[in-house]
This record gives C-alpha cells, structure tokens and sequence, in this order.
C-alpha cells in the first residue's frame, strides 16, 4: 500500500496543505511547531475519522484538538493505492460525529467507490483504530506495542474467524459482567442478595416452626387453664351458696323447723295410723256386729226349743216303733204250714199213687183219700191263720205309717236344728257339729272380739282422721313454698365456717379467677397471633424453596461464568502463543540492528508486554531509561508490524519516534529505517537534522 | 342415590410448581373454592352424601378460612351427609376443635366404623402403620345392600408395607364391596378388585406442581337397584400441563418458538404450563429461555420453561479449527468436568463469543 497525495482543507493549524508522497522513506523534517503531529494525526484521521467523545483534555480529543485554528472546512482528501487500484478517500469533520462526511472515489474512474463501505482504516489494515496506533502508526513518545483483540486477531491470520478473537475482550467484559451481576465485592450482587433473603427467609419459617409449636403448647395450656377456670367457677358457687345459706339460716331454720315439726307430726300420726292399721289387721275377718250376734243368740235359742220338740218327736217315734215291733211279732207268731200233716198228706198220696199204680186201688184210694183230707185240713187252718195275719198287718201297716210320720217330724226338727246350728257355726267360725254349750261360750267369745274390734276400728277410724289432718297441714304448709324455696330450706345445712371467712375465701377465688381469665385472654390472643404466623408456614416454605432454587440456580451459573472465562482467557492465552514466537524472533532480530552489542534477550508475553532480564531478574520497561524503552518498543513494533503484513506491506507513520534515542543510536535507527524502506511506503516526521 | 367420591384436597398446602409467591396465594384460594363450588354443584345436583377418603387438609396448622370454609360447607348443606375419613397429612386437630360435630358429618377411627344410608352402607378406617394389614381380616360386610368402602393410603397387591398405611388389595377381594373409595394418590385410577366390584382413587380436586398434570376431579357415584355406578368428573379450575417440545437443529429463536406455538396452541389460556425443550441443539443456536418465558407469560395463568437439550458439539469439527473457539471447545472438551457442565460451558462461552450478552 502507498499513500499518494495528501491535501488539507483545514485540520489544527495546518490550512490549504498539499504534499505528495513517494515510495519508500518520505522524511518530513520541520522544526518544532511545524504541525508534523498534526499531518500524522491527518493521515490517521483519513483512514479512522475522527471519534467523538466529550472530553475536554485535548489529548484526549482529537475532534476538538485538530479543530481548524482558522476556522473553514474541517478535513480534506488523501489518494493512496492499495493492491492495483487507487482511490482517494474525503473526509469533512464537525462538531459532532453525525456532521462527519465521508466519500471514496476509484481514481481509475473518477466514480464513488463502495469498495470499503464500513470503516475504510480497519477493512484496509485489518485493525481497529487502537491496533493500528499500536502497530503502523508510531506516535511520539508513544512506540510501546500493545495487544487488543483486533491486533490479537490480526496476529493469528484467522481471517474468516477472526471476529471471535476480535470479540475476545467483549465475550470476556460480558461473562465479568454477568458474574458481577451475581457476586460483587463485599458479598453483593445477586448471590449475596438471595442469601440474604434466603437466611432471612429460613430465620422466619424457622420462627414459624417455632410458633407453630409454641401454639400447641398454648393450646394445652389454655385447655388446663379452662379446667381451672371451671374449678375455680365451681368453688366460686359452692362458697356464693355457702355465704348465701349462713345468711339466710335463721330464716329458713325457722320455716325448716316448723317443716319438720309437721313433717314429724305427720309422720308420727301416720305411724299411729299405720299400727292401728296393723292391730285392725289382725283380724283375718271381720267380727260380726251386735245384730248379727243378737240374731246368732236367737238361733241358739230356737235350737234348744227345736232340741225339745225333737226328743217328744224321737219319743213319738220310739213309742210308734216298739207298737210295730209288738204287732210283727204277733205276725211272726201265727202258725205257718204244718210239715208233718203236709208230709203226712204227700206220704199218703204217694203211697196212694204208688197202691193205684200197682192196682191195689181200695188201699191206695184209702190211702189218697186220707192224704186229701189231711191237705184238706191243713188249708182250711191255713185259711185262717191267714185272715188273723191280715188283720194284724193292716194294724201294722197303720203303726207304720205312724211311725213314719213321728219320723218326719222328728227329721224336720233335726233338720232345722242343724241347719241353724250349721248357720251358728259358719258365723262363729266353728267346726260343724259344735255342741250348744260350745256353741254359747263361743258366741260369747265373738261377742268379746266383736267389742274389742269395735274399738279398734274405732281408734283406727280416729288416727286416719288425725292423720289425715296432719298430712294435710304439712302439705299445706309445703304449698306454700316453691320447689326452691323448699330445696333451699330443707337442705339447709348449717354453716361451716364464718361468712366473713367464707366471704374472704370468695374474694380470693374470684380474683383468682379473674386472673385466670384474663391470662386465658391473653392467651388466646398470643395464641390466635401464633396461629396466624404458622398458617405463613406454607408460603414461606414456598419462598424458601423458591429462592434457594434461585440461589443455587445463580451459584451454578456464577460457577459456570467463571469457569466459561476461565477456558476462554486459556483458549485466548494458547492461541496466542501460536504468534508469540514469531514475534519474539522479529524482536530480537530488530533489537540486535538498532543496539547490536546489547547481550539480553527480552521475553514477551501474549500481551506484548516485554520484560527485560537484567540483574538477576525480569524487570519491566519502567526500570530502564526513556532511550531503551524507546529501542526495546521500536524493535517489537516492527516486529509486530511483520507478523502483522506478511503481503502488502501498509506504510508506516513515524511521528519523531526516536526522539529519545542517543546519536549512535538513532543513527542505528535511522539506517534501520532506510533499510526497511525499501520494502514498504514510510512517512517519518522528525525535528532532528 | 347420588354421593360424590373426592380426597386429597390438601387445603393450605404448599404450591410445588415455583409459582410467584401472589399466584401460590392465589391457587390456595381457587383450590378452597374448588372444594366449595363442588359442594355447591353437589347440593344443586342433590348429591346424598360426599365422601372425603382424607388429607382434607395439609399443615398441621391449618388457616382460619379453610377451617372456616369447610365447616361452613358443611352446616351450610344439612341435607348433604359428609364423611370424614382422615388421611396421613389430617394432623391438624380440625376434628378436635371442634366443640360438637355437625350432624351431617360422620367421622371414623382407627377401627372399622359403618353407617347406613339408605340402601348403602359406608363403611371406613383410618389406617396407620401397625394396623394396615390386620384390620383388613376383620371387615365383614353384609352380601346384601350395597357396601362402599373408604380407605386412605397406598393400594398395593402385596403388602404395600414400604409406604406408611399401605394396604394389600387382595385381601380386599371377595368381601362384598362394592365401591372401594380410596384416596392418597393424586391422579384419577380405577381398575376392577373383584367379580363383585371395583376400587378407585379419585386423584385431587386440583393439581399443585407439574408433577400432577392432567385432568382432576372427583367421582360421581350412582346407587341403584343395588348397583354402584362411578363416573369421573374432571372439576379442576386450572389443569397443569407438561409439554415436551423437541428443537434439535432449530437454529434461531422464531424457529424454536414456532415450535413451541405449536405445541401449546390447544391448551387453554386459564392453565399453567412447564415446556420442556428438548433434543439436541447447536452450541450456536439462539435459545433464550427467560426470554421464551416472557413471550408467553401473557398467554396463561402460568408458565414456566425447561431446557433439557443437550448440546450437539462434535469434537471432530473442532480438531482443527483454528481459531479462539475452536481451542476454547478442544480445551473445555479435554477438561475433567461432568457432561453436563462441560456443555453448559461451552454454551455459554460459544455464546460470548458471537456476541451474546
């Protein structure tokens, strides 16, 4: 690449400038004041623009530090050639970037070019602004190398991947950030946060818990405590009844006396009752009364009236029996048949039958003729005996009949007398049979017990009555009281104690009590505010599980950044060794040109950072004098520079880096410059002659 | 006669599904208002009775609206007979508060309790770890009428003794049930225990974290003519959804949430949604979770993004890559890290790298 013409509009103090340019070392050599810093900060301003930033140091703001001193068009042209075409690149500046122009003109056809539509310096060198400073561009008191991602990603010659190299330190500040955003010093950020939260979170549930726990405890205790309470509220009634009873004992001992006065005399009557009852009960029957006995007593007598008419009858009878007797016995002594002439007159009538027979009928007609008349006579006594029998009998059946009769008589009277002797029995309630002088002496014992229990029936007729008109009072007196009152007095008891003592003890109960109430208030209400925290139970275990989740969630992920960096800054770290040796041979190789007997050999890191071995030990730059520093920084800027080109050579803009440098060695430096020169388009600006 | 079969309403309980702490309080209101506005259908449908086969509730300490609010069903629904039967997370002394227990709610104990009514008979046990197994030899129930049976734990076929109150469902079989109520596992299952009937968990009312996706209800019970009719009813106001969405070789950001569009556009702006992003997916695609939640937050109640891609890296690409990534890959990949970490790592480096912040 070469640059070919510059002109400036109007950029610092430079106005109207023309410069053209040739190949290899073009030195601009002015003195102090010149505005050689100023060109090179044009050619720079070409490719990069201008940033805009709100600085006011004016070395840090470029816009306001080039600001024409004389006012008109800020910026101006630069032609230059790069591989076979040339272009010319018009750049205006104003107060702000917006106000920039920009235009690329192909010199080959005069037209607008669109070749490097973006950022002309960093598609044209394939470094960022703060690269190109730190590698092409050598500003005065500034040669110091420097790595940044676009330099590191130069440096690999990855083109096509070379944005991730280039976003090295973005990926890097974005994973720092993101773990910032978890953990920060002093235990901030969001781990610090939901531990926080978290150990608040588990110091709560846990005086949930504890709540919750207490509050059954509470629970038991305000059931023991109600148990008191109603034992308390027991004792308060026993003593209010006790006082009220010694209070209203004269009263009621006097009603309760009276009570029991008719209660006893009710009782007593009844008792009176109760045993004439029993001595009335004694008799399994009733006795019979006066009449009754009267009426028996006449029975008596009309038995023994009875009794006489039945001896005359049994005599009547006796008398009609011995005339029967007398005339059957007169019956009996008439004669019956005569055997002897009865057999005489058979013998004769069978010898009769017996001479007929045997034909000797004169004897045997004889014979029956005198058996006939012996029958003969025999029937005609026969004949009369029987007529005096008939008349006897006739006789006889007249006895008889009046036998009969005095019989009859004498069974009516027996009859009746026994009838009414059995009567006389039934109501003595003596055997049958019972002779008439028993019979006397036991109507006379009935009559003694038909007295005796006339009177008791009258005393017991006597004590019902006065029974009865007890009761009746003791229940009259009894109306007159409520079932209450009644209890009340009745149950009266006389007093334990004193009702001063009773009343103190009261005092002591119901304060007690009031106590016990109010401490079962309260608690209740501890209880009830226990209760509420653990009904947070649920919740906080919810928020607790959720935050831990968060936390260890953002534990993970912290860790995870963390180790995500730590590869990538060891990726970074070993891909960029691949270019350090190349590097640390170009350094070498330009620090043996410009100080040739210097025998240390510098290291360099993958920051491009030099340390330098000098007296035992690897010291940085800052140890050394502004001249080494200046050598040791131009020797690895070209070396970056070639690791950087390996084709196209860019030019270089030297502005006075070898002010530092002593004479030998900026002659060292100089010729160094010739040398390279021959290879690339150089601009060196120097003050030295 | 109509009874609703419901459990596991875990009233109070802890949102498992990372919601905002408002939309936690949120959900615990809509999950105690489920519960009332299926005692409210219940009463308009003249459901007879509701059984609760347990974890009514969840904390120990239960709040004084969900306290109040279940009492407050309950006197409020005479006609409507509750029963009670509490399960391991009832620990928090609902029953024992209360001065006299309402007419229309039966409870149960450690030991068989039947009631009767109409022509079925419910009968249950609180089962606890000494008791599961033994108080199963002792259920006798009636061959005729309708016997339904309410039990609260871990159904097993064996045994089921890893689980506090497991039960062995065998020896269930052949005791005359007709319907055995269950509750503790939070999802709706039913499957037949034997010739005569079937066995049930009716799954919460409402799911609480992704892990109870899906559709959650209660059982609608029917007893007729001695015959148990169950039919599931989904119930829930909010159904939670995990939506698996596989990006592998999705590259830039619309692409992978058109996938996503697609996956979720059917579900119901009032639900919550997990996406899972999964399959294998370029260290150099744009994928940015927190942003795909906050695209979609708008859209439902809640929802949440999982990525479980794994991180398609191949070392051979990067064997001899030169450049800062390619010795960035090659170093993460030879480190001794875990997979996992290894490809977050690069991920995030790769990330940086192309700018990302």
């Amino acid at each position: 690449m070469r640059i070919q013409k510059i002109h400036i509009e109007n950029f610092g103090k430079l106005h109207d400038f023309d410069m053209e340019l040739q190949d290899g070392l073009n030195t601009v050599r002015a003195d102090n004041g010149w505005g050689k810093s100023t060109l090179a900060a044009f050619i720079k301003a070409m490719f990069y623009g201008l940033d805009y930033t709100t600085k006011r140091s004016l070395k840090e703001n470029e816009r306001k530090r080039y600001m024409p001193w004389q006012g008109g068009l800020f910026g101006g042209s630069l032609e230059f050639r790069t591989g076979k075409k040339a272009y010319r690149v018009e750049r205006s500046f104003g107060a702000k970037d917006k106000e920039d122009t920009f235009a690329l003109y192909d010199l080959s056809t005069g037209l607008e070019s669109g070749d490097y539509p973006k950022c002309l310096g960093e598609e044209l060198f394939h470094l960022d602004k703060a690269a190109f400073e730190r590698s092409g561009f050598f500003a005065q008191h500034d040669v110091a190398a420097g790595i940044n991602d676009s330099l590191n990603a130069a440096l690999t010659h990855v083109e096509e991947d070379a944005a991730d190299m280039q976003n090295y330190e973005r990926a890097a500040a974005s994973l720092e950030n993101r773990m910032k955003y978890y953990r920060k010093l002093g235990n901030r950020g969001q781990i610090g946060k939901l531990e926080e939260e978290l150990r608040g979170i588990r110091e709560t549930l846990q005086d949930c818990r504890n709540q919750e726990k207490a509050a059954r405890d509470w629970k038991e205790r305000i059931a023991s405590g109600e148990q008191k309470e109603q034992e308390l509220l027991a004792d308060i009634r026993t003593l209010e009844a006790q006082i009220k009873n010694a209070q209203e004992y004269g009263e009621k001992s006097a009603k309760k006396a009276q009570h029991d006065l008719l209660k006893g005399q009710a009782l007593e009557k009844e008792e009176q009752l109760r045993q004439a009852a029993a001595a009335l009960g004694e008799y399994t029957s009733a006795p019979a009364g006066e009449k009754e006995l009267d009426r028996c007593r006449e029975m008596i007598y009309q038995t023994d009236t009875l009794r006489v008419q039945e001896e005359a009858a049994k005599a009547e009878v006796r008398q009609a029996e011995e005339h029967m007797k007398m005339l059957e016995a007169e019956i009996e002594e008439q004669p019956g048949l005569h055997m002897g002439i009865c057999i005489l007159a058979g013998f004769l009538a069978a010898a009769g039958a017996l001479a007929v027979f045997l034909r000797w009928f004169v004897p045997g007609v004889l014979l029956l003729t005198a058996g006939a008349l012996a029958a003969f006579l025999e029937i005609r006594r026969r004949h009369q005996v029987q007529a005096q029998v008939k008349v006897l009998e006739e006789e006889l059946a007249s006895a008889s009949q009046e036998l009969q009769d005095a019989e009859d008589i004498y069974d009516t009277f027996l009859e009746k007398r026994e009838r009414l002797e059995s009567r006389i029995c039934r109501f003595l309630h003596v055997p049958g049979g019972t002779d008439a002088q028993k019979l006397e002496s036991c109507w006379k014992l009935e009559r003694q017990r038909s007295q005796e229990y006339g009177m008791r029936k009258q005393a017991y007729e006597a004590s019902r009555r006065e029974a009865q008109r007890s009761r009746e009072a003791w229940l009259q007196f009894r109306q007159g009281f409520s079932e209450e009152e009644l209890t009340a007095f009745l149950n009266l008891q006389e007093p334990e104690e004193e009702v001063s003592e009773a009343q103190w003890k009261l005092e002591r109960k119901r304060k007690l009590r009031e106590e016990l109430l109010k401490e079962q208030r309260d608690l209740h209400n501890q209880m009830k505010a226990l209760e509420e925290k653990a009904e947070q139970i649920p919740e906080l275990e919810e928020e607790e599980e959720r935050t831990a989740g968060e936390l260890e969630a953002a534990v993970k992920e912290h860790g995870l950044l963390e180790k995500t960096l730590k590869y990538l800054k060891a990726a970074r770290e070993q891909f960029s060794v691949r270019y350090l040796k190349e590097l640390q041979q170009g350094l070498l190789y330009y620090l043996k040109l410009l100080e040739p007997d210097y025998g240390q050999e510098p290291s360099m890191d993958v920051k491009l950072k030099l340390k330098i071995r000098e007296a035992g030990a690897s010291r940085d730059l800052d140890y050394f004098s502004a001249g080494w520093q200046d050598l040791f920084q131009i020797a690895e800027r070209l070396s970056v520079v070639d690791a950087l080109y390996k084709n196209e050579q860019p030019v270089l803009i030297l502005d006075d880096p070898f002010v530092n440098l002593d004479t030998a060695k900026y002659k060292r430096a100089m010729e160094l410059l010739e040398a390279l020169s021959e290879k690339r388009q150089m601009i060196y600006f120097t003050c030295r002659t | 006669m109509k009874l609703i079969h419901c459990a596991d309403l875990h009233l109070d309980a802890r949102m498992e599904s990372s919601l905002p702490r408002e939309k936690a309080k949120e959900r615990r209101l809509e999950i105690l208002r489920t519960f009332t506005r299926m005692v409210e259908q219940a009463s308009e449908e003249s459901v007879d009775a509701i059984l609760l086969c347990g974890d009514v509730f969840d904390a120990k300490t239960i709040s004084a609206r969900a306290r109040n609010c279940v009492l407050d069903a309950i006197l409020q629904h005479p006609q409507i007979t509750f029963y009670y039967l509490q399960g391991n997370h009832d620990q928090n002394g609902f029953l024992n508060d209360l001065e006299e227990l309402p007419e229309n709610l039966k409870t149960f104990g450690p030991g068989w309790t039947t009631y009767k009514q109409g022509e079925v008979s419910i009968t249950g046990a609180e089962l606890s770890d000494q008791t599961a197994d033994r108080i199963l030899d002792r259920l006798f129930l009636d061959i005729s009428g309708i016997n339904i049976v309410m039990l609260h734990g871990m159904a097993a076929e064996y045994g089921g003794k890893e689980e506090r109150g497991g039960f062995s469902l065998r020896k269930l079989r052949n005791r005359n049930i007709d319907y055995l109520a269950l509750g503790h596992i939070h999802s709706f299952r039913r499957e037949r225990l034997d010739d005569r009937g079937v066995w049930s968990y009716c799954g919460c009312l409402e799911g609480r974290g992704f892990d109870e996706c899906g559709e959650k209800g209660y059982v609608l019970l029917e007893a007729q003519d001695g015959k148990v009719k169950s039919t599931f009813v989904p119930f829930a106001g909010r159904i939670l959804h995990e939506i698996a969405v596989d990006i592998s070789g999705l590259m830039i950001q619309e692409e992978i949430q058109r996938k996503i569009q697609e996956a979720v556009e059917e579900i119901p702006r009032k639900d919550m949604v997990k996406i899972v992003l999964t399959g294998e997916v370029s260290p150099e695609a744009e994928k940015d979770t927190v942003w795909i939640e906050k695209w979609l937050e708008d859209d439902y109640y809640f929802l949440r993004v999982k990525d479980e891609t794994r991180l398609a890296v191949c070392p051979e690409d990067y064997r001899y890559d030169i450049s800062l990534k390619g010795e960035f890959v090659r170093l993460v990949l030879a480190a001794r890290l875990p997979k996992e970490e290894k490809e977050q790592i690069l991920r995030l480096g790769i990330r940086a790298l192309a700018g990302e912040e």
